[in-house]
Order: C-alpha cells, then sequence, then structure tokens
C-alpha cells in the first residue's frame, strides 16, 4: 500500500505540474522549458522556510546545512508561491519584445539550464548537490503526513489528490473562461488579438506567472513529502517529461492531461513490475518506443483538443430561431466598446488618410496616399497587386508605422499608437486568411472579439465568479446574434475546422462585428471562396452597412465591387491614382488597361 | 613516455591466462572437499541439487572452509530479502552492474553453502537521483518486504536514511560513502568514506616521492569529496610541506572538458595535483592534464577500468589512493571469490563488486549469530544489535595466503576501517605502491604511511 | 592579465567552440528546415562512434574504412529516424510538438538499447594492426609551443568542422538541392507551390545533420571513447549554438557556437570553471534582450 500511495503521490504531483503547464502550452500556445526549475524554486523555498532553526540542538544543526526559520508549513506555502511567481516574471521580462514563440523555448531553455547549475553551486540555499533533508513532515492538527510511514503515505496521497483537483479546477476555470479563450486565441496568430483590440502581453504574462506558481506551491508539497531532495531532481529532463505528458494527452485540453499523467507516471512502475530486475534498461527502451508509437497513432494527443466539445451542451441553445434571420441591431449592453469622446464625432468623413508614406528598405511601398472614409458607406480600394492596399491596412491598424503623413479617426490622430488601442477606438480589420482558431467552436471565435469582458480579467474571475458567469452568458448572446447577422448561427457549435471556407470567411465578418468597432476593413473577404458563398459575403457585407458601420474593403473582384461599394479608390504604387463610383472607375479606359493590364 | 601498445596487449594477455591458470587449479583441488561438504549438509534442497554445476562455479566448498558447515545454525530454511539500490541504466550503469553481480554471486555462493537463502531484489536509482531512490526503497520495503538493502551513490543513501530507520531497513553502502551518511541509525558504511578517508595518506606519499613539491591543485565536484576539497587536503598539504593550495576548482558531475582547469594548473605551477573526482570524470582530467603538458604527480581517489579506458596510455601516470582491494591477494576467501568471480562473470572483479560481496556476507554473519542467540534473523533490530555487539567481520581485504582478512565496523559513526593504498597504473593495471590507513585530521599525515 | 592564461584558454575555446558549431550546423539544417526540435540528433552521433568501434573490432576494417562505416551508420540512423518516427506523425497531421515527443522517445530509448547491445562499458577506439592484434587506433599527439599546447584531435576538430561547416554552407547557397533547403524554410507554402518535393528536402536535411553528428561522434570516440550515453550532454548544445547565433542562417549558427565555445572557456579566467554555464546562459539571457534575433541573426519584419 505505501508504495502504491507513493506512486500516486508522483502521478499527482506530475499531473499537477502538467495541467498548469497546459494552461501556458496547450491554451496560449508557448513552450516553457523552465517549469522544473521554478518547481525547483518553490521546493527549496518552502523547505529553507520550514526546516528548523540552527540552534535546535542535536543532530540537525551537526550536519551542518538542514537548517532554515522553522516556519509553519502553511505561510512557507504561500511564500514559495509568491517567490515562484516573480522569479517566472524575471523570465518573461524579455518576453515582453520577444513575442516569437521559438525565442521563448529558448529563453526558458537559458533559465532552466543556468537555474539548475545555480541550485547546485549556491549551497546555502540548495545544500548544493548533496541537497537538504530532515525536512520536517506535514502536520494538520495531530495528523502528520510524513510519508516514511505507510499511513503517512496514504493520507499525503490524499491530501496531494485533493490539491490536485484544486489544481484542476484553477487551470480548468481559467482556461474555459473568456480568459481561457484569449490565450486560445493568442496561440498561432500572434497578431490577431491587438486587432482585436486586446493586448496579447498581459495574459501572457499573467499565465506564465499562474503557471509558475502553481509550479512553486507544487514544489512546496514535493518537498514537505520527499523529506530529503537534491537540486538534480529539478533537470531539464523533469521540464521535458512535463512537457510529454501535455503533449501526449493533448494540448488545450484538461482532460487529455490527466490521463497522460497518468499513463506516463505510471508506465514506468507497471514495467518495472512486469519485467523485474532483468529487464531494467529494457523499460526505458519499452518506455520510449511506447511515446513515439502513441505519437503515431495518435498524433494529436490522446484526446485532441475539441474532442470533447461536442459531448459538452450548448450553453446557448433556445435564443437561435428568433436572430436567425438577421436583427436588426445588436445590442452589445455593457458590452459596448466604450469610446472615449473624440473631438469631432459627427463628422461624415470618418476616417481621414493624409499622405501616408511608407518604404521597406528604400522600396516604396506607399508613396503618400490621401483619401477618406464616409460615414456609413463601403469603400472599396481597388487597384493592381502591389499597389499597397493591404500595407495601407496594416498603417491604420498601426502593425505598421507610418513614415510620415497623418491619419486622423473622427479628428484624433491615430499614428503612433499600438493596435490594440487603435482599435478600442473603433477600427477593427480582418485577414485575407481568416485567422479562427479551428480546435475552437464557432460561436467562441466570435465571442473573443466582444470588448470589456469581466472574464478576461482574472480578478473578477476569482472574486467575482458569478458576475463573470452572468457577463459570459450576455457575452455569448452577442457572439450569437453577430452570427446570426452574418446569416451563421446555426454553425455556432461546430468546430471551426468542420465548417467549409465561405463559411469560415462569414464567421471572420461575424467576429470584426462583434467587436463593436465602427469603422470596419475587411482585406480580400471573398477570395478562397467558392463562388456559390460569394453572394453570402456580399450579403453579409451589405448588411454591416445597413447596421450603420463604415467599411473599407480591399477586393480584386470587380463584380463584388461592382454590387456593394458605395466609393472606390483607384491605388498603383501606393498612390492614389483616381477616386468615384465604381462604375465611374470601370469605364477608364486608362485606369482599366493599370488593373487588368494588356 | 612512449609505450609499447603490444606489449601491454601481451601483458595483459599474460596476466589473465595466469589467473585462469590459478583458477583452474584450486577448482581442482576443491571438488572432493565440495562433494563432501554438500554429503554432511542437512537438508539438500531439490534446487541445489538440480543446479550442482552452478555449485561448482560458485565455489561454495571453499566458503564452507572459511565460514563453517551449512546447515540450520548456518541460516539454511531463512529466507532474508534483500534490496540493492543502485545505478542501472545511464552515466552510472556500470557501478549497478558490477555491484549486482558482486551481491549476486554471494547469494549463490551462501545457498551453495547450505546458508541462508538470500533472494535480492534491484532497484534502479536513475543515477542518483532522490525521489527516485525513495520511490523505490518503499517499493522493496513494501511489495519485497527487505530486511536488509544494498546502497550506493551519496545523495540517494543520505536522503533514505530516516526511510530506512523507520521501516527499519538495515543496510549497507560500499560505494559512494559521504560524510552525511555517517552516524545514522540502521545505515553502515563498508567502503572507506570517500576522499576523506584516503587524503591524508595520499598527500602524505607525494610529499615522500616528491619533497620538494610544495604547490598543490586540487580538482573535484560538488558532489563528494566536498570535505576533502574544502579543509582536509589543504590542512594536511600545509602540515606536510607547508606549501598552499594554488587550484581548487569544482566541475559537474559527468563533464568531459577539462581543458579549462588544465591550463589554470599549468598557469599557476602546481607542484601536484589531487582529485577528488569519480567514475568517468578522472578519465577526461588525467587526459587534458597531460595533454596540456602537465608532468607533476596526479593523484586521485578512484580507480575504474571505464576511467582508464577514456584516458589510454596517458593513465599509466596516474596514482590513487583507495581500498585496497587487489584480485592477487592470496588471502583464501579472496582467491576463492576471484575464481568463482571470474568463473561467472568471465572478468575480474574489481573493489565495488567486491564491496557488495562482502556485504552480503556480512548480512550472513549477521543471521547465523541472531539464530545462535535464538532471535529471528529476519529482524533488522537484532540483525543490528548484533552488530554493534561484534563489529568484526572477515573480509576479502588484507590477511595473508594462509589468514583470511579482517574489518571492523565503527560502532559510533558506523564507518568501516579497512586497508587502503597509494597505487600507481602500469599498462592500464593498479599496482600497489604504499599501504595507508585513516587518521585523524589531528594526527601527523605522515603517520598515515603504513611502515 | 595572465596573458598565457588567456591565450590557452583562447585554444580551448576556439577548439569547443568549432566543435559547437559543427553541432549547431548539424542541428540547425534539420531544425531551420523541419522546426523539429530534433533532440533525437544524439543518435546518429551515438551511431556513429559505435559503427566505427563496432566495424574495426568486429569486421576487422581498417580505421579509415571503419570511420567511414560509422559515418554510414550515422545517416542510416538519422534517416531511421525520419522514415520510422516523423513521417508517420507528419502524414498524420501531426504538431511539432507531437514530433518532438517522438524524438523524445527515441532519445529515451537508444542509450539504453545501447547498453543492451553492447554493454555498460566504455569502449576505445582500437583497429587490427598488421600483426591481427588490436590496438588503440588513434595516437593523439601533443604539439606545443612553450606554455601553449594543442593536441592532434583538437586540430582536426577545428580544421575539419569548419571544412565540413564551409562545404555545407556552399552546397546550400550554390547548389540546386541546397537552394531547395532554403526555400522551403524562408517560405514553405511558396516552394511547395513551385514544385519542391518537400519530402526529398527532408532527407537531405537529415542525411547531412546526421553526417555531420556522425562526425562529431567520431572525433569523441577518437578522443576518448563510445559510451551509451555519449551523445545525450551534446545534443542541447547545438540547440543553443542555432539560437545563440540567430535561426535564419547556418553562417550565423556557426558563429554563434564559435562564441558559445569561447565564451564557455574564457570565462574560467577570472571564475571557477563551474560558474562557466551560468556565464553562457546569462549571457544567452542577456542577448535575448539586446538582440532577440540572435546574435548574428537579421532583425525579423
Amino acid at each position: 500500500m505505501g508504495y502504491y500511495a507513493q506512486i500516486a503521490i508522483n502521478i499527482l504531483i506530475l499531473m499537477s505540474l502538467a495541467v498548469s503547464l497546459n494552461l501556458l502550452l496547450g491554451y496560449a500556445g508557448r513552450v516553457s522549458m523552465a517549469q522544473a526549475v521554478l518547481f525547483g524554486i518553490g521546493a527549496f523555498t518552502a523547505a529553507r522556510l520550514v526546516l528548523p532553526k540552527a540552534d535546535a540542538s542535536s543532530a540537525v544543526a551537526a550536519s551542518g546545512i538542514n537548517y532554515g526559520l522553522g516556519w509553519h508549513w502553511l505561510p512557507a506555502t504561500v511564500v514559495a508561491i509568491g517567490v515562484t511567481f516573480v522569479a517566472a516574471l524575471i523570465i518573461s521580462l524579455p518576453a515582453i519584445r520577444l513575442i516569437k514563440g521559438e525565442y521563448l523555448i529558448l529563453l526558458t531553455l537559458a533559465f532552466q539550464l543556468g537555474g539548475e547549475q545555480i541550485l547546485s553551486v549556491w549551497e546555502g540555499f540548495t545544500g548544493g548537490p548533496f541537497g537538504v533533508a530532515g525536512i520536517p513532515p506535514l502536520k494538520i492538527g495531530d495528523t502528520s503526513f510524513s510519508t516514511l510511514r505507510e499511513s503517512g503515505t496514504i493520507l499525503y496521497a490524499g491530501l496531494m489528490l485533493v490539491i490536485t483537483i484544486i489544481v484542476i479546477l484553477i487551470s480548468w476555470g481559467l482556461g474555459e473562461s473568456p480568459f481561457g479563450r484569449l490565450l486560445k486565441t493568442i496561440r498561432g496568430n500572434e497578431t490577431l488579438l491587438p486587432s482585436l483590440g486586446k493586448n496579447p502581453i498581459r495574459p501572457e504574462l499573467l499565465t506564465f506567472g499562474i503557471t509558475a506558481a502553481i509550479a512553486g506551491g507544487i514544489g512546496a508539497f514535493f518537498a514537505y513529502s520527499q523529506g530529503a531532495m537534491v537540486p538534480g531532481n529539478f533537470s531539464l529532463d523533469l521540464s521535458i517529461l512535463v512537457i510529454s505528458v501535455v503533449v501526449l494527452g493533448g494540448t488545450g485540453n484538461i482532460a487529455g492531461t490527466i490521463v497522460g499523467a497518468i499513463i506516463l507516471g505510471g508506465l514506468e512502475p507497471i514495467l518495472r513490475q512486469v519485467l523485474g530486475d532483468e529487464g531494467i534498461p529494457w523499460q526505458r527502451v519499452i518506455y520510449g518506443a511506447a511515446l513515439v508509437l502513441m505519437m503515431i497513432i495518435r498524433p494529436a494527443g490522446l484526446i485532441p483538443e475539441g474532442a470533447l466539445t461536442r459531448i459538452r451542451k450548448p450553453k446557448v441553445a433556445k435564443s437561435f430561431d428568433q436572430n436567425l434571420n438577421g436583427a436588426q441591431g445588436i445590442q452589445f449592453g455593457d458590452f459596448t466598446n466604450k469610446r472615449s469622446s473624440s473631438p469631432e464625432e459627427n463628422l461624415s468623413e470618418v476616417l481621414v488618410i493624409e499622405d501616408i508614406k511608407k518604404s521597406f528598405g528604400g522600396l516604396s511601398a506607399v508613396g503618400g496616399a490621401s483619401f477618406s472614409l464616409r460615414k456609413g458607406q463601403i469603400t472599396a480600394l481597388i487597384g493592381p497587386n502591389g499597389a499597397g492596399k493591404t500595407t495601407i491596412f496594416n498603417m491604420i491598424t498601426g502593425t505598421l508605422s507610418c513614415d510620415s503623413g497623418s491619419i486622423k479617426l473622427r479628428g484624433r490622430e491615430l499614428t503612433g499608437m499600438p493596435t490594440y488601442e487603435i482599435e478600442r477606438l473603433g477600427i477593427a480589420r480582418s485577414f485575407q486568411d481568416v485567422r479562427l482558431n479551428e480546435s475552437m467552436t464557432v460561436l467562441d471565435n466570435v465571442a473573443v472579439a466582444v470588448p470589456n469582458q469581466p472574464g478576461e480579467k482574472i480578478f473578477n474571475l476569482i472574486l467575482h465568479p458569478l458576475k463573470s458567469r452572468k457577463a459570459e452568458k450576455s457575452v455569448n448572446q452577442i457572439a450569437l446574434d453577430c452570427l446570426a447577422v452574418l446569416g451563421v448561427a446555426q454553425t455556432a457549435h461546430e468546430l471551426v475546422r468542420n465548417l467549409s471556407y465561405g463559411d469560415q470567411k462569414l464567421v471572420a465578418i461575424a467576429r470584426l462585428l462583434a467587436t463593436d468597432c465602427d469603422v470596419l476593413l475587411l482585406d480580400e473577404p471573398t477570395s478562397g471562396v467558392d463562388p456559390g458563398s460569394v453572394n453570402l459575403v456580399i450579403e453579409g457585407v451589405s448588411k454591416l452597412r445597413d447596421l450603420g458601420k463604415t467599411v473599407c474593403l480591399v477586393e480584386h473582384s470587380v463584380h463584388f465591387v461592382e454590387r456593394l461599394a458605395d466609393h472606390a479608390i483607384f491605388l498603383d504604387q501606393g498612390v492614389v491614382i483616381a477616386e468615384g463610383t465604381v462604375a465611374e472607375l470601370v469605364s477608364s479606359a486608362e485606369l482599366t488597361e493599370l488593373y487588368f493590364g494588356n | 613516455m612512449e609505450i609499447n601498445k603490444l606489449g601491454k596487449r601481451a601483458a595483459a594477455l599474460a596476466i589473465a591466462l595466469s589467473l585462469t591458470g590459478l583458477a583452474a587449479c584450486s577448482s581442482s583441488s576443491d571438488t572432493t572437499s565440495e562433494e563432501s561438504a554438500a554429503e554432511t549438509s542437512a537438508a539438500e534442497t531439490a534446487s541445489e541439487a538440480a543446479s550442482e554445476d552452478t555449485a561448482t562455479e560458485a565455489g561454495g566448498t571453499c566458503i564452507n572452509e572459511i565460514f563453517g558447515p551449512g546447515g540450520e545454525a548456518a541460516g539454511e530454511g531463512v529466507t532474508l530479502n534483500g534490496g540493492m539500490l543502485l545505478a542501472m541504466t545511464g552515466a552510472g550503469s556500470f557501478f549497478g552492474d558490477v555491484m549486482s553481480k558482486g551481491a549476486q554471486l554471494a547469494a549463490d555462493q551462501i545457498r551453495e553453502a547450505g546458508g541462508m537463502d538470500y533472494q535480492i531484489t534491484i532497484a534502479d536509482h536513475n543515477n542518483g537521483d532522490v525521489p527516485t531512490a525513495l520511490t523505490e526503497v518503499k517499493r522493496m520495503i513494501s511489495q519485497d518486504d527487505i530486511r536488509v538493502l544494498q546502497t550506493s551513490y551519496g545523495a540517494p543513501s543520505e536522503a533514505i536514511a530516516p526511510l530506512i530507520a523507520e521501516a527499519p531497513v538495515l543496510t549497507l553502502n560500499g560505494g559512494g560513502s559521504s560524510p552525511g551518511q555517517l552516524s545514522k541509525d540502521f545505515l553502515w558504511q563498508n567502503r572507506m568514506v570517500f576522499a576523506e578517508d584516503p587524503a591524508a595518506g595520499a598527500l602524505a606519499w607525494i610529499h615522500q616521492q616528491y619533497p620538494d613539491a610544495k604547490t598543490l591543485a586540487l580538482i573535484g565536484t560538488q558532489e563528494n569529496g566536498v570535505g576533502v576539497f574544502q579543509e582536509t587536503a589543504p590542512n594536511a598539504w600545509a602540515k606536510l610541506t607547508g606549501g598552499e593550495v594554488v587550484v581548487a576548482e569544482q566541475h559537474n558531475v559527468g563533464d568531459t572538458d577539462f581543458k579549462g582547469i588544465a591550463s589554470k594548473i599549468k598557469s599557476a605551477g602546481a607542484d601536484a595535483i589531487l582529485s577528488v573526482s569519480f567514475g568517468d570524470d578522472l578519465g577526461y582530467q588525467v587526459k587534458a592534464v597531460r595533454e596540456a603538458g602537465i608532468e607533476v604527480p596526479f593523484m586521485g581517489i578512484e580507480f575504474t577500468g571505464q576511467a582508464a579506458s577514456i584516458a589510454g596510455s596517458t593513465y599509466d601516470t596516474f596514482n590513487f589512493a583507495t581500498d585496497f582491494y587487489n584480485t592477487e591477494n592470496p588471502n583464501p576467501w579472496n582467491q576463492c571469490f576471484v575464481e568463482a568471480y571470474q568463473a561467472k562473470y568471465g572478468e575480474d572483479p574489481e573493489y565495488y563488486g567486491s564491496n557488495y560481496y562482502e556485504q552480503v556476507f556480512i548480512f550472513w554473519d549477521l543471521v547465523k549469530r541472531v539464530i545462535a542467540a535464538g532471535g529471528d534473523p529476519t529482524d533488522p533490530t537484532q540483525l543490528q544489535d548484533a552488530l554493534i555487539a561484534d563489529p568484526n567481520f572477515k573480509s576479502v581485504y588484507g590477511g595473508s595466503d594462509t589468514v583470511v582478512g579482517e574489518v571492523t565496523l565503527d560502532t559510533n559513526d558506523h564507518s568501516i576501517s579497512k586497508p587502503m593504498g597509494v597505487f600507481s597504473v602500469s599498462n592500464g593495471t593498479p599496482v600497489l605502491e604504499q599501504e595507508i590507513r585513516k587518521v585523524s585530521p589531528a594526527d601527523d599525515p605522515n603517520s598515515a604511511l603504513v611502515q | 592579465m595572465n596573458f598565457e592564461l588567456l591565450a590557452q584558454l583562447t585554444i580551448a575555446g576556439i577548439v569547443l567552440g568549432s566543435f559547437y558549431a559543427l553541432l549547431g550546423v548539424s542541428f540547425g539544417l534539420v531544425y531551420q528546415t523541419s522546426k523539429i526540435f530534433h533532440l533525437a540528433n544524439a543518435i546518429p552521433f551515438a551511431a556513429g562512434g559505435y559503427g566505427a568501434v563496432w566495424s574495426a573490432e568486429v569486421l576487422h576494417l581498417p580505421l579509415f574504412v571503419a570511420l567511414a562505416f560509422g559515418l554510414l551508420m550515422a545517416v542510416v540512423f538519422g534517416l531511421l529516424i525520419l522514415f520510422l518516427g516523423y513521417f508517420p506523425v507528419m502524414r498524420r497531421n501531426g504538431a511539432l510538438l507531437s514530433l518532438f515527443l517522438v524524438s523524445l522517445g527515441i532519445t529515451v530509448a537508444f542509450p539504453n538499447l545501447l547498453q543492451i547491445v553492447f554493454g555498460t562499458e566504455n569502449i576505445p577506439l582500437r583497429t587490427y594492426n598488421s600483426e591481427g592484434e588490436l590496438s588503440s587506433a588513434f595516437d593523439n599527439r601533443v604539439f606545443s609551443s612553450g606554455f601553449l599546447t594543442i593536441t592532434l584531435i583538437d586540430v582536426l576538430k577545428i580544421i575539419v568542422s569548419w571544412v565540413l561547416i564551409i562545404a555545407v554552407v556552399v552546397f546550400v547557397k550554390r547548389t540546386r538541392s541546397g537552394r531547395s533547403i532554403t526555400a522551403l524554410r524562408t517560405n514553405p507554402t511558396m516552394a511547395t507551390a513551385v514544385g519542391i518535393d518537400r519530402k526529398r528536402v527532408y532527407i537531405l536535411v537529415f542525411a547531412l545533420g546526421s553526417f555531420l553528428a556522425g562526425v562529431a561522434g567520431l572525433f569523441v570516440t577518437a578522443e576518448f571513447v563510445a559510451s551509451p550515453v555519449m551523445a545525450l550532454q551534446w545534443t542541447i548544445v547545438g540547440f543553443i549554438a542555432v539560437f545563440f547565433g540567430g535561426i535564419g542562417s547556418l553562417v550565423g549558427t556557426a558563429f554563434g557556437g564559435l562564441v558559445l565555445g569561447l565564451l564557455s572557456s574564457l570565462s574560467s579566467l577570472y571564475l571557477p570553471v563551474n560558474y562557466s554555464p551560468i556565464v553562457v546562459f546569462a549571457s544567452l539571457f542577456i542577448i535575448l534582450l539586446i538582440r532577440p534575433q540572435g546574435l548574428f541573426g537579421k532583425a525579423s519584419v
């Protein structure tokens, strides 16, 4: 029994570490190699705090280094969590500059390997390679959780189970909340979130910190259960094992991680039992081969992300019908994009662009373009490939800086602002590719765009869980309404990957609508869409106009532009060549030649 | 120094041949007595009869000559479950391999000699990983009901100390003894405390051989021998020569690039080098130091064939001070051991194998004593009490061609006193230069040299 | 300032750095193209060493043939990993992390297989001489000039590493197959659109990368021994070199490796040697702060 309880403790510790890492790795798509050393920082901090004081006579003091502050385990655990959280924030400092995922791997790897070495050199803290011993067992009331005895080990396994359940609940709660939805949106789409008016850095840093803090807390409980440990316990191998559990189980879903931890944590003891003493090297061979085989058989993990979505009941089922034919207006309620009032609120020219320029390494992409967008109208940017249309979108939304010129939204200068702030002033854009998270439902993909969700702040999730839940209902309703406007509400609970490309385009436009911005920039809304669905897109975009939105679109299809646009602007080599109604431009022989070639 | 490799191979071959010859002679002379011993044994189990061939190989008879006849008083019919906590995979798997071979041979020999039935469970501590060690010892306690344990490596052995004291499990460590393991209930050492015990003798020998050497370079890991690195060696060196330590560099276990340390030693112009590193690391060090053109004496605390194969010919310029285990020691038990080991595994034992071999015999001795006292021979507490009552045990170390050697465990700090020596290496094989003993730090280091 | 020590440590740093550069380019070829965190690069490394040792002792091959056999084994095992491990997962659209797990599984299993087949012992490289006796294959001569020394193997390490690195760089830049590697790296969609066979390019980079890893394995075996765990500590070095120099370019990777080696060696001028990993990783951390694109990388747009 004692042994099985110990195995259970080991598996539960691995499970907790992996479940929390899944938030970062699975949801946000960020690989951290530093999980082991963060776990170690928590473990040694807790150990130092709970170890008896040096003057406490006898053997403990005599053996030299195994003394500490003699704290109770509870405050020690809290401090361990805090210290690890701070350590994680220090690591993530450079990450503010480095948005690229690959470098985060390196950064955390550097921290892990450097940290390992510091742990083993810093004898005053970790005891050096011999580590610390004599960490007093955990006590609650008069009950000792000493793992030296069988009864204590079983009790500890029970305690660890409770802790693991708490970790799972925290991770699941965060992962399935609007906050988790933000994280999933970051994954693979680093530029998307700012264009939806949300700063991706905060949730990322926070997730990194939370994951680390959980690792630190688990580290403390590892220390109490072990009684002795050495810096070598917190090597890169452990980081890799934790990552393996997440990947094996299936990233981005907690149930998979639980299964993964049971398999990877249980495989070795089982192999040992089956193979006996003779087969010790064989155990590792089979272990490795099993890992390879499992990934070949189930490359997306044992329980792939989204596999369980269908089992869960749709949250908002009823309101389908009444909205199917398109809402007259979407009631954002508390979730409006609360823009600070601008100096010239009622101007007919909402967005005024004056002489903006951008060149890349001496190559001029936009050479002084000036035009404006009129309120409630659809303006089309047309022109040959390389005319600078998408570049202008990037400049308006702040993903590219202007070399010179000015962009004014209702009189307010936008140049120099970060993307997410520009969005908050009311400009949202779509991309040529849909940039949807394929493993999320359609509804979630749209809901993420709804502004000012209380559930996106961890603070609210913890302190106002009911308010967050209530808000989530309204957010889902808004998202559903937006889908209804585009006529795709019936797909709300499908996974995006099961939708046709045309439908995906419509979902992406619905997401744009959900931002509550009034200036919408659409980048080639029909590219890649099958001819049958083009009409649906045209219908959808004209509904945006019906809702009073100011729309600007880049489009190659003249047919499309003719049917939709109130106004067209012809660009060539980043300069406005002509402006007028579509009919006027199309009738100009000169432009037709430029556009279509000879 | 140019080494004739052909000659080296030939020498090795000659040694191997002569040892085989020796083994053949003694085994033939033992045959008759072995048969008679088998007849006199009280109950000959079916399994023993079935494995008569192995009996001859395991050399059961010479065991009876040394340890007395088999039978109930010798523990026949008693099953003692023993565990081994070893490095079976990864970088240290060589150690686990030879240690388990030694213990397994002992178990076979004791069974054949009509002694206890010693059942071995082996656990892999994964190169000294502490959580693995704790889990594995718990497994052996609760699944395999072990009463005695043979452990290895420093850190895991220190970590399991509270666990084995609580269970209890009588535990012996024959490799990786560290100061932190001393004076722990139920934990005993049958190897010299790593680096600490032979250090004074090693330095005294350098001083005797190279009286002009004044400056010393120290190399070590942070893991084992830290006390020597920080205190014992600098103090002893100062007492001996009035000189000082000019380089003191620690490295990580498993490092292979020692060019940096070698450059620093060369630059500091050290007159002698003492390394308290262990395992393969030593081989890399000696090679790096010699290839950096440093000619001064290089003293280590361990010898393994593994390290020797890494260093190649440069190892012939290496000295080391350690447990004086010698396959050619004429001590009758040692000859019986070496012969059986070669027969079973086709290679020579070295001191790790022999330490773990001896441990099983220590357990057997204790079992016999507890039986004699009418106690329960599988009760670890009674076994330890018997050990404390008389801490003297027969040994494959020391002795002479007629007398079996003897070692004594220290009942205060649970360490061991056993013969140690300073060795040189010739053609990859150790050669004894000087016998040494352990002395306390307060004593004159020169007294560590056995006159 | 101790100039003798500085000079000797610089030599040591160049030797180490050249070796790191070799490993970095080996890893970088695979990583830049496939983005696989190819930990299993340890396998061709060890296969090279064991291939040479085994063929010399068992097949009685002379030294240079045995070395060539080792390299052949390195390439064979590298491609086996690709075909039996990575391709099946890629065919089923496995994510990069799934491929990493495959790599990890192989890396765990392989040294233990070596232990089962060849035993736990360190095996030096020995060949049969004219009299039919096994003897050490390689006499590592020491060249010295005053205080400074360098061994034959170290000289070879520097020369062979840089010759191979230059050869690979030229191959990638100048030949048609080589350019397909760059094309696939910089723009995978475009490359497949213009008819570059992804699978062929993967085979090419794995063969090249495994070859270089095999060369590294041969150096370790010739200088010291072949052992089951011989490669593990080196694989991560290659990875760090790639990032240190900048992901985008092989030349950057090579110089990244060189700087890494120099840094790790020269840091012991003032600090104890066991602080050198801390120095290395701390500088890595700082470099990432100042130049997120790596030491020699180009800033990405």
